[in-house]
């Protein structure tokens, strides 16, 4: 390619801050004069405040705000991160306080006071008497006919979209062998290191808020939160830190309007952080999902109908889940060719925490079960898995469901060949081989353990267009010592956007990285509007606007060179910081001359370009994932060994920054497929699990060999060929091992986690 | 953070009249690893914390050749350091290395586990196993417990009011003894266990068989335990598979664990077979 920049493993911009500890994160930020706000929560999952007494809370001295549901504006508003788009279906069910509670931690109200202690006081001292009412804990409970409405939705059914195509009647006639399997995957947690619901806010004396967050989108959650507090969206500002991973969980207003109105109304700064519990306890988690797929096939493998209906836990507020339900059909429908398709997605309220966004929003859950299934009608129809994917899914040029727009570039083919080598797909594949530990009396204790070789396939967005607007927004400037600024909404909450789009202004401007300094802080009185970091997005879209923004400085910057230098504009060329020309490249000027000369010479300006649109496109990307584990069949313990993860995701602009995504994601993958489950009890609808000794996450220790492999199938339309990477490594993984482990052991269990008894369970049935 | 009552008490009467004073309304610092969890928990607001980490006849670990002495404010890395641990008592080593995390094994002592007396102490059972005792000193003077007579329940143990828990003596086992610990949880770092166990064999010198076996096991009962009936199934018996098996069974039967949201009480029982049956397996020589 030879690119300078791009395709570069260059440290990353905040690499030094945060390996260092130095970086200030939100919760590490003070105020002179600053408060501590607190949230009183249910300890019931569905209840109405009958009465609520805050005197001796507001006479404890050291307190000075508390609010309950009559405090807060009568607005109603709905948290989800999305702007304004014909895709956005957002049912404003919340307000900052509720007089209705409808999960246990549901917020129902808030002090502000001089310290934690004080603050934890007061909350104790707040009278409340609740009229209980049955917890709805599951979809089935909560959409039976005599059920008690959480909100006002018939049946608790917040919306049902139906999607056909063609007809399936005919497609499952038309099918050689129908399969029909119901798959369900649970609620699990982003769980970031820094707990979601992080806001320092303070009013000032104009009638503004500025509001410090830990979040995924500050230019969104600027207008939702003036909107929650009856505010023009400009007298709000938002700022953002460095942020400690977020994986969806802050795609949208977390805890942002609480700490404004206590702000507000106590008239100083409050601090508004919630613990680790509390981040369990109330906010949003990835959708339980419980999913009947219905396929029609020929023998020959090719689909004749696809069919899902699905049921989607979405909680007990709205939030993404109406609109999420359009990329969960999206994922559904854009796997595999078939000329019949229909989808119909209920989205369900229950006394559940609301959900919303984590890292694949939908995809995994679909990838799962579509995958799952695909590996069984192969095993079937005695086809080789390999060959049905292959067969089966879209390519480069035919017409993505997803966005009904036509595939810039598929890396899939040679995806599957590079990973399958790798795992050594063709000598273990269906071997069942035996390991034979044997040692003394000729019996061993660990012939119970089998391996066993299994894949999926996954595609994702680079962006949400054209279901929603993508709009970015780049400033660059180049100084007087010809270095430059990129002024940017930078919504970097770990993934490395930062340090990618500072390699594409410094590719496009011929500039050195390090002579590129991005605003590492998103100040939404400073930078354009952007979307923020949701969809894979930063990459391709943020990178799109900020090439434009480094092409438009770079156009001046050569116009005012080929004034000094006397040639035209089009002989120059421009590569770490030296603008030469191209056919006698000794005659040359240094970048810093032609901007110190712009400066203050007889110009007088600096050199800008600026620019703020949506991307052309949304190029899909693709990976295959292998994965060797080894089954326990006495503890039904299983160990992944080994996974290859095979990535088409454009041009890698820093190649280790994708490498760190995808695995970093594949941890989060064999959690979602082994271990992670967040859990009520079915009866009161208190969490079983709000903490990390009982969340299991996995640990360094247990993370199996990983190999990443690169595949650049370049798009058309991105910066330098850029696609995405951001959601995609967790998407096929518990695929992946649910596959290996009914190639290890015969056993299709079609539930998330693939716990230890689940495993046992499976293997008796199969009467092993 | 939370304002609460701080007692540093430097010398080891001056805790153990603390203590006493107190009347339990001051929760005993060691480690903190427990404590931290239950202050985020409760608070300590009706209460106070006595750190016990200035007192220095509480520190130390000695090896006379005979008998292993540990203080009870040893943390899990001191024991993990000290390569006399890791010669004679290698199933205390093992189960040292099983707990927590490297970052939990810097703080946690030896005496804060036993202390806590949870039924998942990854500590216990090797302790079981070595027939540890347990010195005590509080009001009346220095007493002595034998481990298996320290745990009464969840939480709950043999300490009196005003008792502090001083150290842990080990002696010596016999030339030839074999042992391995066990645990099974569902990670493999940063965890409680959902069964543990140690076992100790001492073969007959120029043998197959078995002197005795000693088997102890946690998380599967109100205390960790020793699994008496097993041990004696094999004393006398021939060392193989299909011995440890019987004995794995009997332990089995012995396990009395609960159902909660880390497991089913089916499960744990089932494991705490497996896991002696593997644990006797891996000891005698064979690979688990």
């Amino acid at each position: 390619m030879g690119y300078a920049v791009v395709g570069q493993r260059v440290p990353r911009v905040d690499a030094r801050e945060k390996v260092s500890g130095r970086a200030l994160f939100t919760g590490d930020m003070t105020l002179p004069h600053m408060l501590v706000g607190k949230v009183l929560r249910s300890p019931y999952a569905h209840a109405q405040i009958v009465r609520i007494d805050t005197t001796k809370a507001r006479s404890l001295p050291g307190v000075k705000a508390v609010l309950t549901f009559e405090d807060v504006p009568k607005i109603p508003w709905n948290s989800a991160g999305f702007p304004p788009s014909p895709g956005a279906i957002l049912m404003e069910d919340q307000y900052i306080l509720t007089d209705k509670v409808r999960y246990v931690g549901d917020g129902l109200a808030a002090v502000a006071a001089v310290d934690e202690e004080t603050a934890n006081r007061a909350l104790e001292l707040i009278e409340v008497e609740y009229e209980v009412l049955p917890a709805l804990m599951d979809m089935e409970a909560a959409m039976a006919e005599d059920a008690p409405l959480i909100h006002a939705a018939p049946q608790n059914v917040m919306a049902h979209m139906p999607i056909v195509i063609g007809d399936v009647d005919q497609g499952f006639a038309d099918a050689d062998i129908v399969f029909e399997d119901t798959y369900y995957v649970p609620k699990v947690y982003q769980v970031s290191m820094e707990p979601c619901g992080v806001a320092m806010a303070a009013p000032d004396m104009d009638g503004r808020v500025t509001i410090w967050t830990s979040t995924q989108m500050p230019h969104l959650v600027r207008g939702i939160t003036a909107h929650a507090l009856g505010l023009s969206t400009s007298q709000v500002r938002i700022i953002k830190p460095p942020v400690g991973g977020a994986f969806g969980s802050r795609l949208g207003v977390v805890n942002e309007p609480i700490a404004a109105l206590l702000a507000i109304k106590a008239g100083k700064p409050v601090m508004l952080k919630y613990s680790r519990e509390e981040s369990f306890l109330a906010t949003e988690s990835r959708h339980p999902i419980k999913m009947i797929l219905k396929t029609g096939i020929k023998k020959d493998g090719t689909f004749t109908a696809r069919q899902m209906t699905a049921y989607i836990d979405g909680g007990a507020y709205a939030t993404h889940t109406p609109s999420f339900a359009g990329p969960v059909a999206g994922w559904f429908l854009a796997m595999y060719k078939s000329p019949n398709i229909k989808v119909d997605n209920y989205s369900v309220y229950t006394n559940s925490t609301q959900c919303g966004a984590f890292r694949g929003y939908g995809n995994p859950q679909v990838v799962f079960a579509v995958e799952s299934q695909v590996d069984d009608i192969a095993a079937a129809l005695g086809l080789d898995p390999l060959e049905i994917r292959l067969k089966n899914h879209p390519c480069a040029g035919e017409v993505w469901m997803w966005s009904s727009w036509v595939i810039e570039s598929c890396g899939l083919d040679e995806g599957i060949k590079r990973a399958s080598e790798a795992i050594g797909w063709g000598e273990k594949r269906n071997k069942q081989e035996r390991l034979e530990y044997a040692q003394g009396n000729g019996i061993t204790a660990d012939s119970t353990k089998k391996r066993g070789v299994g894949m999926a396939y996954m595609m994702h967005v680079s962006g949400a267009r054209p279901m929603l607007h993508e709009t970015s927004a780049a400033v660059v400037k180049i100084n007087e010592d010809g270095k430059a600024n990129l002024i940017y909404s930078n919504s970097d909450c770990g993934q490395g956007a930062g340090t990618a789009l500072t390699q594409v202004a410094a590719e496009e401007l011929g500039l050195n990285y390090e002579d590129v300094f991005i605003t590492k802080t998103a100040d939404t009185d400073v930078a354009g509007f952007d979307i923020g970091s949701h969809a894979s997005r930063q990459a391709y879209s943020g990178g799109n606007a900020v090439k434009k923004a480094a092409a438009a400085a770079k156009e001046k910057l050569l116009a005012m060179a080929s004034e000094i230098l006397e040639v035209p504009a089009a002989d120059l060329e421009v590569a770490e910081g030296m603008i030469r020309v191209r056919q006698e490249p000794e005659r040359e000027i240094s970048v810093a001359e032609v901007s110190h000369k712009a400066h203050f010479g007889s110009h007088g300006h600096q050199i800008i370009g600026a620019v703020s649109e949506e991307p052309p496109g949304n190029p899909p990307v693709y990976a295959a994932q292998f994965v060797e584990v080894e089954v326990d069949t006495e503890t039904g313990v299983i160990e992944v060994l080994k996974v290859v993860a095979a990535h088409d995701v454009g041009t890698a602009i820093n190649p280790a920054v994708v490498e760190g995504q995808i695995e970093g994601a594949i941890q989060q993958g064999i959690g979602y497929a082994l271990t992670e489950e967040y859990r009520y009890h079915p009866g009161t609808g208190k969490p079983l699990n709000a903490n990390f000794t009982d969340y299991k996450i996995l640990t360094a220790v247990d993370m199996p060999e990983v190999e990443t492999i690169l595949v650049e199938a370049s798009s058309e339309s991105g910066p330098f060929g850029a696609k995405s990477v951001g959601e995609s490594g967790l998407v096929a993984t518990a695929a992946a091992i649910a596959n290996a482990v009914y190639d290890a052991v015969g056993i299709r269990i079609k539930e998330l986690p693939l716990t230890p008894e689940k495993v046992l369970a499976a293997l008796e049935q199969k009467g092993n | 953070m939370q304002n609460f009552n701080y007692l540093e008490p430097g010398s080891l009467w001056e805790a153990v009249g603390i203590l006493e004073g107190l009347e339990g309304k001051a929760f005993p610092l060691a480690g903190g690893t427990d404590l931290v969890r239950t202050f985020k928990r409760i608070g300590f607001r009706e209460h106070g914390v006595i750190n016990l980490k200035k007192i220095p006849e509480l520190s130390g670990v000695k090896f006379d050749g005979q008998v292993m002495s540990i203080g009870a404010l040893s943390t899990v890395s001191e024991l993990l350091a000290n390569s006399e641990v890791d010669e004679h008592f290698p199933v205390l080593a093992q189960a040292a290395r099983a707990l927590g995390t490297p970052q939990i094994r810097n703080l946690a002592t030896i005496g804060g586990n036993l202390c806590t007396s949870s039924p998942a102490s990854d500590l216990a059972p090797a302790l079981l196993a070595y027939q540890a005792k347990i010195i005590i000193t509080g009001p009346n003077g220095e007493r002595e417990v034998a481990v298996n007579e320290f745990f009464k329940g969840p939480g709950q143990n043999v300490l009196d009011r005003g008792e502090i828990l001083t150290r842990i003596d080990l002696n010596l086992p016999v030339p030839g003894t074999i042992g391995a610990f066990l645990k099974h949880g569902v990670r493999k770092s940063h965890e409680i266990a959902l069964v543990n166990t140690a076992v100790l064999i001492i073969p007959v010198r120029g043998s197959d068989k078995i002197a005795v076996a000693r088997i102890a096991l946690g998380a599967v009962g109100p205390t960790p335990f020793r699994a008496w009936q097993a041990e004696e199934q094999l004393a006398g018996a021939e060392g193989g598979l299909p011995q440890f098996e019987e004995a794995a069974k009997i332990a089995q039967e012995l396990a009395s664990p609960i159902d909660d949201v880390r497991a089913s009480a089916d499960y744990r029982k089932h494991m705490a077979g497996v896991l002696v049956k593997r644990a006797l397996f891996q000891a005698w020589g064979g690979k688990v």
